[in-house]
């Protein structure tokens, strides 16, 4: 909201120093988000909170800076208005919007119509706002000042001298103030109209029954409506004008009043003009000020500082709260404040949050631990990194080509990347993605791993997992001098896998795949370990002082590893390790160790269990 | 005679310390120690009686002229090997976090020390934690500015905070407790180098009998000065979030101009790191928590721009997408 000082001055004595009144703004909840100078007069911009709808006016913004600095606020000149038709004679409120309107006052007067004096122009040019004539400028004017809008018809051009207030018709036309831009309405847009067309809507006046130098009376009304259809008016028909942003808020449809006889004055004083009618006034739930029974030790216990109950009571009163007793009335305008706690909030921003004191938290009385996933997680990827892979993470949508089975895939409904449309249900596709840019960027060794959640849907019911993902490509090593290099194969993830299900005592897990041309991945759901509280602790032993016989054996693999290995365990329990160290196609050199922790062994034990292994093929 | 084998002995390590080559003191072994060398020699010619006598200084000094010999060839053996060590090492491959891991890691541990555990929840919500249990009812303007991506509008949705697990454990736990709550958020966002359909918040929360600001104000401060510094100046105003009340809103000094006033500060003189506050009656409420004995607070912070600017990546999407490699 921008705010120049020499207007808010009109209403409140400033500090000398405009760092001071900003910092204090800031501190009591409006932040300071740009300052410049226009001219010799300084323009702040404060950054204002979503639910103060009185602080969008340069007055309403007065009434804080007078709470803040301890000021006497000034008050605003105002006409009385006529007393209210019974018949609310110049508005004809259709049952249509009976949910969307909160409060419709109206009345005309006779005007002359001229260029608006000088400093008109130049409060109404601090907003950007164009000057157009003394009756349009004061209605603009009021709005910033007030913070609620209002607006005048030439009520020549209304037909009958009677607004009709409904919703419109499907596809009705209508053609805003704003030459050339001329919009369809639907039936859940608020429209003021006469008999014939309509002529003004919440967020913009109407072309028509625009005020110009030919109008001589005006219809001046001001209205709140409800936020909701206002935002989605404002939507839908793309238009957003500062009344239409405003009417977004709760506003306090009591300010009515206060803009209409802030504008009458005006009017009175700067178009010369004189009322013509009573007062039509719709205001079926007029509403009643809020009262809040406070207990004033709540300041203490919630805000942790001690404040003296006749210094609450005077913060509360200098914002406008009357307090009776243990009662305090909160003035209409502000419709942010709803229970005890909002008072507490007011107290203690004006006292200063710097004056808080910092206390530690008291000991804890029941001792708390980390969710098990997390657990899990910090568990598996200190281990990860210990196989030299390195953690990545990467988005949840991808595109549904990446899937086969679509039926279970999730689909949101307005992703901001049209072409990644599902929810992952696999690492895999995003793992692929990374990996091949990494291999374009000429990265000699890509060793990825993604702990992350996966999605999908299964008898209506949406699923959402734990998986880990695993790609490895290129090489094993850069290229160097040292060492030679060979490419990855996929028994070098099986290695790594091999290890991982070890030491996390996975059971049967799934294979590794070669999903492209020398990619390398595999993939794992893990929800069933994520509570078993595995503990990656490797079994010590000592050396023996036995040392052991190892000896090599040269076999044909005629079945596949796993069933050739078992067989050869199956021959003697003193068989402790067998490691593969060569391989040409099916010719295999073993390298079996014997052991027997107990004894030390010798050639005679070695000799039979020899010869049964080479009886094997 | 114990004079004379005296200066056999310094003979042989004078002789040896003077040694050039190896192959010198392979020699001077021989002439010395060897079967056929002078200290053998020296104790045959003497007589049975002296031998006795002689026996233990002569074991003596033939240890000290074979450690002699040994020393000096070790010492030797180094020069004359001639390793150039400025030649590179063998690669080897190390793992990595990702940065953002190391980041959450570190704040939690920071938070731990004050009896903070980590909690999680699910990144597939529904409106109910997502908006309605945090004071956001159907129509609150708040909930159009989040862009919210819906799976079904609007009941499912993925969580635009990780507020929602807020939600859940007021929902599900039984105070006093304490919880940082990393995790994954999502917005309806156009990517560009600010801004992102996923990026990472850090909330907090401490709920129990008698917290007030103060704790709050304790709490964030030590974690201020942990994680950013203890020289670090921080501002607590009042600001407007929905599920707290009354609100806060923390600002660090500009790291940049100490308090003056730059472009990267906007000329504030300070940075705004999280939001925080008192939790709402209202969410209390909702879960049976009855205001007047429970309280608590929460804060919620971005971690993009933090991991960023630790890293010196200025792209947000550079940490999600594969430009990034780990130079190490």
């Amino acid at each position: 909201m921008l705010i120049p000082l020499s207007w808010l001055s009109e209403y409140v004595i400033l500090p000398k120093k405009t760092k001071d009144l900003t910092d204090r703004l800031t501190s009591v909840g409006h932040m300071l988000d740009k300052i410049k100078k226009v001219g010799s007069d300084t323009v702040i911009d404060l950054e204002l909170r979503g639910n103060r709808s009185d602080m969008f006016s340069v007055y309403g913004t007065a009434r804080d800076v007078a709470a803040a600095f301890k000021q006497p606020l000034k008050s605003l000149e105002l006409s009385p208005l006529p007393s209210k038709d019974p018949n609310h004679s110049l508005i004809q409120v259709e049952p249509s919007v009976k949910d969307i309107l909160h409060r419709y006052t109206a009345l005309s007067l006779s005007v002359k119509v001229a260029d608006s004096p000088d400093w008109l122009k130049q409060k109404l040019s601090y907003f950007d706002i164009p000057s157009i004539n003394n009756v349009v400028d004061i209605t603009n004017l009021v709005t910033l000042e007030l913070g609620q809008t209002l607006h005048a018809f030439d009520i020549a051009k209304i037909k009958n001298r009677k607004l009709i207030l409904r919703t419109a018709k499907k596809g009705e036309l209508f053609h805003t103030v704003q030459q050339g831009l001329d919009v369809l309405l639907n039936p859940q847009d608020f429209v003021a109209a006469d008999s014939e067309i309509p002529q003004c809507l919440s967020l913009i006046g109407g072309l028509h029954s625009k005020v110009t130098e030919e109008t001589q009376e005006i219809l001046l009304e001001s209205a709140v409506y409800d936020p909701t259809n206002c935002r989605q008016s404002a939507r839908r028909l793309k238009i957003f004008t500062y009344g239409g942003n405003l009417h977004e808020k709760l506003l306090d449809p009591n300010q009515v009043e206060v803009a209409l006889q802030r504008a009458v004055f005006l009017l009175q004083k700067y178009a010369d003009a004189k009322i013509t009618s009573s007062l039509s006034d719709y205001f079926p739930k007029p509403n009643l000020p809020l009262k809040i029974p406070f207990d004033f030790n709540l300041t203490e216990k919630i805000g942790g500082i001690q404040i003296p109950e006749n210094q609450q009571i005077s913060y509360l009163e200098s914002l406008g709260f009357v307090i009776q007793k243990n009662i305090v009335t909160v003035p209409t305008f502000r419709t942010d404040i709803t229970q005890s706690a909002d008072l507490v909030e007011e107290i203690l921003r004006l006292h200063g949050y710097d004056q808080i004191p910092q206390n530690p938290l008291p000991g804890l009385s029941q001792p708390i631990s980390n969710f098990s996933e997390t657990t899990f997680i910090n568990k598996l990827n200190s281990f990860l990194i210990n196989l030299d892979l390195d953690e990545v993470i990467t988005l949840p949508l991808i595109s549904e080509e990446n899937i086969e089975n679509k039926d279970m895939a999730i689909y949101p409904q307005n992703p901001p990347d049209p072409t990644k449309n599902i929810l992952r249900p696999s690492l895999i596709p995003s793992l692929l993605e990374y990996a091949k840019r990494q291999l374009n960027q000429q990265t000699p060794r890509v060793a990825i791993f993604e702990l992350g959640h996966v999605f999908s849907i299964s008898n209506k019911n949406y699923l959402e997992q734990l998986n880990l993902g695993i790609v490895i490509a290129g090489n094993n090593l850069p290229q160097n001098w040292q060492t030679p290099i060979h490419k990855l194969s996929i028994y070098d993830l099986k290695g790594l896998i091999d290890k991982l299900c070890k030491t996390f005592k996975i059971n049967n897990p799934p294979l590794v795949q070669e999903v492209l041309p020398n990619i390398f991945a595999w993939e794992i759901n893990l929800n069933s370990l994520i509570n078993q509280n595995i503990n990656p602790v490797p079994d010590y032993q000592l050396i023996s002082i036995y040392p052991p016989i190892i000896e090599d054996f040269n076999i044909n693999l005629t079945t596949d590893y796993k069933t050739l290995e078992e067989n050869i365990k199956k021959i003697s329990s003193l068989i402790n390790q067998i490691d593969l160290i060569d391989k040409y196609d099916n010719k295999l050199t073993l390298r079996i160790t014997f052991h027997d922790l107990s004894r030390q062994l010798s050639k005679e034990d070695i000799s039979p269990i020899r010869e049964q292994i080479n009886n094997l093929h | 005679m114990k004079q004379k084998l005296n200066n056999l002995k310094n003979e042989a390590l004078a002789m040896i310390t003077n040694a050039s080559s190896n192959e010198e003191l392979e020699q001077l072994r021989i002439q010395f120690l060897g079967k056929n060398g002078k200290l053998n020699e020296f104790f045959r010619t003497q007589p049975i009686e002296e031998k006795k006598d002689l026996g233990s200084l002569f074991n003596e000094i033939k240890d000290n002229l074979s450690n002699a010999l040994n020393d000096k060839m070790i010492n030797d053996g180094n020069k004359s090997n001639n390793f150039d060590l400025s030649l590179p090492g063998t690669p080897i491959p190390i793992g990595h976090l990702h940065p953002t891991t190391l980041v959450i890691n570190e704040m939690n541990d920071i938070f731990k020390s004050l009896g903070f555990a980590v909690a999680d929840g699910p990144e597939l919500e529904t409106e109910e934690f997502n908006y309605n249990r945090l004071n956001l009812p159907l129509n609150h303007p708040a909930r159009d500015l989040q862009d919210t991506l819906y799976i079904e509008e609007p009941e499912y949705l993925l969580r635009t905070h990780t507020s929602s697990v807020e939600a859940r454990i007021l929902a599900t736990q039984k105070p006093p407790y304490r919880y940082v709550i990393p995790g994954k958020v999502y917005r309806n966002e156009k990517a560009n180098p600010s801004n992102n359909m996923m990026f990472y918040q850090y909330q907090g929360l401490a709920i129990g009998e008698g917290i007030n600001l103060s704790h709050l104000k304790f709490t964030l401060n030590y974690f201020i000065s942990q994680f950013y510094g203890k020289n670090r100046q921080s501002r607590f105003r009042c600001k407007y979030y929905p599920e707290v009340e009354p609100g806060v809103g923390v600002d660090i000094d500009c790291p940049f101009c100490h308090l003056k006033g730059c472009v990267v500060c906007k000329y504030r003189g300070f940075i705004e790191i999280l939001g925080a506050g008192m939790v709402h009656p209202n969410m209390l409420k909702k879960v049976g928590l009855d205001p007047n004995k429970i309280s608590g607070f929460a804060w919620g912070m971005g971690l993009d721009r933090i991991v960023m600017d630790r890293t010196g990546i200025s792209d947000i999407r550079s940490l999600y997408n594969g430009d990034i490699t780990y130079q190490l």
